[in-house]
């Protein structure tokens, strides 16, 4: 009120004095000499008005006390001459239009009567914003938000005006704030894709999305821990167009193999992305125990999930995750990065919060099983509908006990039955009843403990951040799980021109068991398939019939005992990570950098796995260490320079250069039969301990260079290029180099699209690009193989690629449209790529009469191409309390199979347990091939003289594709007041699997779908050859024992592959943030507490657990076949998070 | 743009020094297995070739000779061999394996000849020849003159006929017996005879003895004289005479020499697999001392066969026995030392009683048919002296004179002899015709008992246009074809 009262004043005052000067200018532009010795402050200023002919005004009263002022300036501004004037007094001046004003300075300008105003700002789903900037408008003063969202400005008391503002959020006004009350929550709507949005691209460089030409994807940190206790990864699900998932369903260890825009390569061991953090790259791809899901004899064994680099990264370390899509945005990344990269950037203490902050995250996550397939409860074990059952021959006659369910019907009556007290046939009899719960007792219900314990602190040039994360999971079996516990440190420092962050991990994993997937006699899921009904799960626990000697599966002598399994068959793991890296960057002059980095990443696990005595696959035991060391190093520069080139373009540059090296060693020292039952060590070895060593080493060198131009911020273009030398390749053929152009214009800048009232903005994008990609290690060379016997040697199988081999060419050419309207309240994001794989280094092959069964030799030309788009929508209006976001995502990729390898007509990508994933001339990646019905002329499926359809093993057929037609996901952010609430559904159309389940279990007789005709017999759809060779209409009524068992054959592929079309309720979650004032009582900087359900719900026709599933097959993921999957989980979880 | 040049100088140096410091000068060194060796002596390649061929020849022999030839009969639901029902890709591994181990045995040739290692060159021929002529005992024609030359970059092997392969291998085999030098060393990982030279001899004649006796059919092969040649000197070719002769795998039932048997799970090995009614029942009629070797009894203390060529559900009550339950094979061929045969003394009697029989040669056809016998049941590890081996050779179906002194008779004893000797008897059968085994109802083939495999899927895969025209020239690749040596 009293700076109102004094301007009056001095309006009055100034009227009544001062002649209107003639021209009005600006004090700082204009230029005055004056010369006064000991004068008056009232008589400078008039001088001041006189010589400038600005009009200055003042309140005598207000000049009066000063005396004794000199003034010695020739030709200096009117402005720095006030400024000298008025230096030593209580007073300032303001320039208005045409005048200067003279006023007193506020009291808080000199120390005394200070009050404030605090507050908090969050964006309008609630997160807090930090770096945001409040602008008190009266008092032209500033501050910005911290990283919890606080601000606090220290002013006079008084009622101000609030401008607060942020880079990717509308500025907002609020009026009329007084000083001194409680703190104000202020909300910010904005939108993600504001011209102004900043994204990490490849080399760590930040750029505006608008000047990029290629398709980015940024999700952030608190989308992905919000609802993933578990494997990170899976939050990427739905959210970003053309990444798609593929799941092993092996076990707690969640292992996933992602690819981005389809698989282009061949060989199912390339196709995944660069995992890059912090600008460093890191361990991707798994070495697992080489299981074989479905097959394994002999010696050998299922395989074990024992999780994957990608996948162990903690989610609440991630601050955010930038996917760059396609080779276009990974070019700089060279060959690794041939199928994308993800980006992961740490959370540090960049903000430099001075003082310390303590974060405190806790969560509990139940699970259980999402989906079962439809089983049976009518019928209990027996292999045809005998008059009686009997466990074991009894007075009612032979044994008709089998693992198959086509017994008597369930009606309580009496029969000889398995005594589990006894362990044999009972003595007397028991009602005949059916446990719906057989299948359900299996399980049990999954507890994951996360707990983090973050803190950040630091001073004016340095700042720290360290965490510590402990998880303990219990997985859906009994005795199996893991902990894992996480530790984090980065730190950032800045002096003067120099740089330095640092970020380091160390990560320890433990299980005492991760359970054996796959389809063999000591998986649990092989297991169950052959229980029946009449069989509760708990008539397995007791499962030694002589501890450690001798188990007792009496109840299914052809398996092993389902608790036998988990509590004997152990897989341990204990595995250390150590990763870090640090990174220096000089700034050479405002226009130079130079930055130096360094990364490593070390991963080292030991195994063991345990098999008992009396196991069916090891009958003396067996036991197996497994020693597994990857490590990588990256080290690179990279040179940055800035230039004004022409008045309206601007040209920045960068070279660098980097090596990588990478270190694999996998020793297994197998102790193949044990001398003394139960003592699992290798000294308990029966025979010499058998040791494999497969060891591999690699080493990139890389130079390359990037330009971008930017015209007038509205045309932008890049240019990279980059060259590799790798020591995979032979020497003639280990440089090659690639490049990339991209450029994107900003339509709605260049041309004036008022017309078009809705557009807010409209940008145009496209990119060509051409990317090399080396091989593994060792392929070129020929090299004989240690055999098991001692000194001798067998010649390999596979023709080495020798000198001629070369490296692939990916060409990526895409274009894309990003439009808005609406005040970008809806926005679209559309981009076609194309891309053409060619040169692929191939193991092709060969006819075995030619000594080798297959060469490595490059073949092969694939085309992806395909759509991706998202879509953001804000449906209500920003003022509005209630706010409602919604994106989109819809990506379809087809692939096409151009051309292979010379006098190759097909390469199989992947074998199931009966079929093939092939790739065919003119085929797409992903076909899967098998053997179906024998059908007629006339389409319908034939039947043999027994009433049971006929398989036609001799021509395989394709019979679907492992790749969906489409993915979409589509989210919904709901916020009002400190609640928000989110949801997130997606799926796929088409796609299909190869179900051995369902083939052992629709043959065996455990699903409702092989219920009809169990007391009548069934007539097969379709028709039966004459003695004639004509076809009649099938009227041969079948026994439904031998209709099932002969329809859902595992030869049968055509039976037994199904669409894996699926819609999924992926993410729910509820988040309450507490309000200001019970955060000040409970004296935190901000809390919140949420519940959260991941994979609610599940859609599909899909007869098994998930239609989401591929196959752990050796050390990969196989797409297209399930064979013994575990059922995935629905998990409900609350967290609670404080920050202090 | 002048900073930019000054600091072209730092970007030079840096350049140098991550070039510099780690050169690709090292990318040689850094691209080499440091496990695996790029060469080796000629004798480490063939512990594993022994090795793996015999398992691979045991296993499939186990698989489809067994059930083919009515020695076993599978339960199962997924077998349908006894039924002459094949998949397609049923033969792959037996090419494969094959293939793969005989060119193990070519490179181990060519390494030996350049070192002029003449025991290492001889005892590859014969491996070699054990495992192509199994191919093309198996297939009929194959590739042969352009096989095993990948490195070469002939990567489309036409296939050659039967006749050329015999004569090449027959051929090998002779210069085998020539070459093999006591007075030199013989640095080997043998698994069969310990660089015994003078047994690789003995049974690298019994071998050719053995293919010859196989092509006797064809006059052009002149196998009589050839065989009488051999009969005739037995100095230079000194055949198999003894047990302690016989080319045999004795597993040490130490890893990784243990019988692969002993890691199937007895489901696979015994569990719904039933012996067939034929063996059991000449066994039975003849009180034969070797059944306990090769067969369990059933619930009553009885040998009991079932027949073959039965649909599922009637094998499974056939095999159930009203209860009784059925013979299935002795567990204690699963044992991990337990010796399986690769060629005996008892087949090399059986060829020499043929070849007497025959006239090709001047012997006594019954006594060498009575040792055949012989040898068989010490083979076993059976009691043949005292009065056992006179008792059962004097037998009225057993005794071998006059009219009985038949091929029928000689053949059907060689089948029990060959039980577990790889493909010999389904190889005899389609020569001789002998035994005479009962088709089942529910046999397809058009009844006919498989004259040959048909050719694997990955040769049609990969080789089309030499399978085409290998497929054409013997009327098309069918399980009913009949190979060369059976014309």
């Amino acid at each position: 009120m009293k700076q109102i009262y004094l301007l009056v004043l001095l309006v009055l005052g100034s009227q009544l004095l001062m002649p209107r000067p003639a021209n009005a200018q600006s004090p700082a532009a204009v230029k005055i000499t004056l010369k006064l010795q000991h004068q008056n402050l009232r008589t400078v200023l008039s001088s001041i008005q006189k010589a400038s002919g600005i009009q200055v005004i003042f309140n005598e009263e207000l000049v009066l006390p000063y005396q004794n002022i000199s003034v010695n300036v020739s030709n200096v501004s009117v402005s720095s001459v006030l400024t000298q004037v008025l230096k030593d007094t209580k007073l300032k001046y303001i320039a208005q239009a045409n005048k200067i004003v003279i006023l007193a300075k506020q009291e808080s300008e000199d120390g005394s009567q200070e009050t404030s105003i605090s507050g908090h700002v969050s964006d309008e789903t609630g997160k807090a914003l930090s770096g945001a900037n409040i602008k008190l408008i009266e008092l032209n003063k500033h501050t910005t938000t911290n990283s919890s969202g606080f601000f606090q400005l220290t002013v006079q008391s008084g009622t101000y005006t609030l401008e607060i503002s942020h880079v990717s959020y509308e500025t907002k006004q609020i009026q009329r704030v007084k000083t001194g009350g409680s703190p104000i929550h202020i909300q910010l709507s904005g939108h993600e894709h504001t011209l102004e949005n900043v994204v990490v691209t490849a080399l760590g460089i930040k750029r505006e999305e608008k000047s990029l030409g290629y398709a980015i994807t940024k999700i952030d940190g608190e989308e992905i821990s919000k609802t993933v206790p578990g494997n990170w990864v899976n939050a990427l699900s739905g959210k970003v167009p053309g990444l798609n998932i593929s799941r092993a369903g092996a076990g707690p260890g969640g292992t996933v193999r992602i690819t981005l825009r389809g698989q282009n390569s061949l060989d199912l061991d390339k196709g995944e992305p660069l995992i890059v953090i912090d600008g460093v790259p890191v361990l991707s791809g798994m070495v697992g125990n080489n299981g074989l899901s479905y097959g394994a004899t002999g010696n050998t064994e299922p395989p074990v999930d024992y999780g994957n680099a990608l996948s162990d990264i903690n989610a609440e370390d991630i601050k955010d995750v930038t996917v760059l899509r396609g080779p276009s945005a990974a070019a700089l990344y060279g060959s690794r990065a041939a199928s994308g990269a993800i980006l992961i950037t740490t959370k540090n203490n960049a903000d430099r919060k001075e003082r310390l902050n303590i974060t405190f995250n806790s969560s509990v996550n139940l699970e259980g099983v999402l989906h079962y397939p439809d089983f049976q409860y009518e019928y209990g074990a027996g292999n045809t509908i005998n008059t009686y059952f009997s466990y074991g021959a009894s007075p009612d006659g032979p044994s008709t006990n089998s693992t198959r369910s086509f017994g008597p019907a369930f009606s309580g009556q009496l029969y000889y039955q398995y005594d589990p007290v006894t362990k044999t046939r009972g003595i007397e009899k028991t009602p005949w009843v059916a446990d719906k719960n057989y299948v359900k007792d299996a399980f049990v219900t999954g507890v994951t403990y996360n707990n983090t314990l973050s803190l950040t602190g630091g001073d004016s040039k340095n700042s720290v951040r360290l965490s510590y994360n402990d998880v303990r999971n219990k997985y859906i079996l009994p005795n199996t799980g893991y902990t894992f516990n996480r530790l984090a440190f980065s730190s950032n420092s800045k002096l003067k021109n120099f740089q330095l962050s640092t970020g380091f991990n160390y990560y320890h994993k433990q299980s005492d068991n991760l359970p054996l997937s796959g389809y063999n006699t000591n998986s649990f899921m092989y297991g169950l398939m052959y229980r029946s009904a009449n069989i509760p799960a708990s008539y397995y626990k007791d499962y030694w019939d002589i501890k450690d000697v001798d188990q007792n599966n009496l109840l299914n002598p052809s398996v092993d005992n389902p608790y036998f399994i988990l509590y004997e068959n152990l897989n341990t793991l204990d595995q250390d990570r150590i990763f870090g890296n640090v990174t220096a960057t000089y700034n050479l002059s405002k226009k130079m950098s130079l930055m130096l980095r360094g990364g490593i990443d070390q991963n080292s696990s030991f195994r063991t796995t345990r098999r008992p005595y009396s196991s069916i696959r090891f009958a003396v035991g067996r036991y197996q260490e497994q020693t597994v060391m990857m490590q990588e190093q990256n080290y690179d520069f990279l040179y940055k320079y800035d230039e004004k080139l022409l008045h309206d373009l601007d040209l920045s540059f960068s070279a660098g250069g980097s090596i990588f090296k990478n270190k694999i060693q996998n020793n297994l020292i197998t102790a193949e039969r044990l001398s003394t039952p139960g003592i699992y060590t290798l000294g308990n070895a029966k025979d010499r301990p058998l040791i494999v060593l497969s060891p591999a080493n690699k080493e990139v060198q890389s130079l390359y260079a990037l330009a971008q131009f930017n015209y007038k911020n509205f045309l932008f273009m890049d240019v990279t290029g980059r060259n590799d030398w790798s020591s995979t390749l032979p020497k003639a053929n280990n440089s090659y180099f690639y490049y990339s152009f991209s450029g994107s214009a900003i339509a709605s800048e260049i041309f004036d699209l008022s017309a078009f009232r809705a557009l807010s903005y409209l940008k145009i994008k496209g990119s060509v690009s051409q990317v090399g990609n080396d091989t593994d290690p060792y392929r070129t060379g020929y090299y004989l193989t240690p055999s098991e016997f001692g000194g001798s040697y067998t010649n390999p199988t596979t023709l080495p690629g020798g000198d001629s081999l070369k490296p692939e060419i990916i060409t990526n050419r895409e274009l894309g449209i990003d439009i808005r309207f609406f005040g970008n309240r809806l926005g679209f994001d559309l981009t076609y790529y194309n891309a053409n794989s060619s040169n692929q280094i191939l193991t092709v092959p060969n006819d075995p009469a030619t000594g080798f069964t297959g060469r490595i030799f490059n073949a092969g030309l694939i085309n992806n191409r395909g759509i991706e788009l998202a879509v953001n929508a804000n449906l209500l209006h920003k003022k509005s309390k209630l706010q409602w976001k919604t994106m989109l995502t819809y990506s379809s990729n087809r692939s096409l199979v151009k051309e292979l390898a010379p006098n190759v007509s097909e390469i199989i990508m992947a074998t199931g347990p009966r079929g093939f994933v092939k790739a065919i001339v003119g085929g797409s990646i992903g076909d899967i091939y098998g053997s179906g019905y024998l059908r007629a002329p006339n389409g319908e499926i034939v039947h043999d003289d027994k009433g049971l359809p006929l398989i036609d093993t001799e021509n395989l057929k394709i019979l679907g594709s492992a790749v969906p037609d489409f993915k979409a996901g589509i989210q919904n952010q709901l916020s009002y007041n400190q609640f928000s609430f989110s949801f997130l559904f997606d799926g796929q159309k088409g796609g299909d699997i190869y179900s051995f389940s369902h083939s052992v279990l629709g043959g065996a007789g455990k699903l409702k779908s092989s219920l009809p005709g169990r007391y009548d017999g069934i007539i097969g759809e379709g028709v039966v050859q004459n003695a004639d060779g004509s076809y009649r209409k099938n009227d041969i009524v079948a026994t439904p024992g031998d209709y099932y068992n002969q329809k859902y054959l595992r030869d049968n592929a055509e039976a037994n592959i199904f669409d894996a079309s699926f819609i999924k309720l992926r993410e729910v979650s509820l988040e309450y943030r507490f309000s200001a004032k019970l955060l000040k009582s409970l004296g935190a900087n901000s809390a919140s507490f949420s519940l959260y359900g991941r994979d609610l719900l599940l859609f599909t026709k899909f007869p098994l657990y998930d239609p989401e599933i591929a196959t752990l097959n050796r050390n990969r993921i196989e797409p297209g076949f399930e064979t013994g999957q575990f059922p995935s989980t629905r998990s409900f979880g609350a967290t609670l998070k404080a920050s202090f | 743009m002048k900073t930019l040049l000054k600091h072209l100088q730092l970007i030079s140096f840096l350049l140098a020094v991550s070039l510099g410091s780690s050169c690709t000068k090292d990318f040689d060194q850094l691209n080499t297995d440091p496990v695996r060796v790029t060469s080796v002596a000629p004798g480490s390649l063939l512990a594993p070739a022994q090795f793996d061929g015999m398992w691979l020849i045991t296993r499939r022999a186990h698989r489809l000779n067994n059930e083919i030839m009515q020695y076993t009969v599978e339960t199962g639901a997924l077998n349908d061999f006894a039924r002459y029902e094949f998949k397609e890709n049923e033969f792959d591994p037996i090419w494969t394996t094959l293939y793969v181990k005989a060119n193990d045995m070519s490179e181990m040739y060519k390494s030996a000849e350049q070192r002029n290692d003449v025991n290492n060159m001889a005892a590859a021929l014969v491996m070699k020849a054990w495992f192509v002529s199994n191919l093309t005992d198996m297939f009929g024609d194959i590739p042969y003159t352009e096989a095993f030359r990948g490195r070469d970059d002939l990567l489309y092997p036409k296939y050659d006929s039967q006749q050329s392969i015999y004569t090449s291998i027959l051929a090998d085999l002779k210069k085998a017996n020539e070459i093999f030098d006591e007075n030199k060393a013989f640095e080997t990982t043998d698994l069969i005879y310990s660089g015994d030279i003078i047994k690789w001899k003995k049974f690298t004649n019994s071998m050719r003895l053995r293919l010859l006796v196989r092509v006797s059919n064809k006059s052009e092969m002149n196998a009589p004289g050839q065989i009488a040649e051999m009969f005739g000197n037995p100095t230079k070719y000194p055949l198999i005479g003894s047990n302690d002769d016989e080319a045999m795998m004795r597993y040490s039932g130490t890893k990784p020499f243990i019988n692969l048997f002993l890691e199937m799970a007895a489901a696979e090995f015994s569990g719904s697999r039933r012996m067939g009614k034929p063996l059991m029942d000449m066994m039975n009629n003849t009180v034969d001392g070797r059944r306990f070797r090769y067969a369990t009894r059933n619930t009553p203390g009885a040998y009991v066969g079932i027949p073959s060529g039965y649909d599922e559900q009637k094998t499974i009550a056939f095999a159930d026995n009203g209860g009784l339950k059925t013979s299935t094979l002795a567990t204690t061929l699963k044992g991990g030392s337990y010796p399986f045969p690769i060629l005996t003394w008892s087949e090399v009697n059986f060829l020499l009683a043929e070849a007497a029989l025959k006239g090709w040669i001047t012997a006594d056809a019954q006594s060498y048919y009575n040792k055949g016998i012989e040898a068989s049941w010490k083979q076993w590890n059976c009691t043949w002296d005292g009065t056992a081996g006179t008792t059962y050779l004097n037998r009225p179906t057993v005794r071998f004179t006059g009219a009985n002194a038949n091929m029928e008779r000689l053949i059907g004893q060689k089948y029990i002899a060959m039980f577990f000797s790889g493909f010999e008897s389904w190889y005899d059968y389609r020569r001789t015709g002998y035994p005479v085994l009962p088709k089942g109802p529910a046999v397809k083939n058009d009844g006919i008992l498989p004259t040959r495999f048909e050719y694997p899927l990955i040769t049609k895969a990969t080789n089309k246009a030499n399978y085409d025209a290998a497929a054409a020239k013997i009327g098309g690749d069918k399980l009913t074809s009949k190979v060369w040596w059976q014309n």
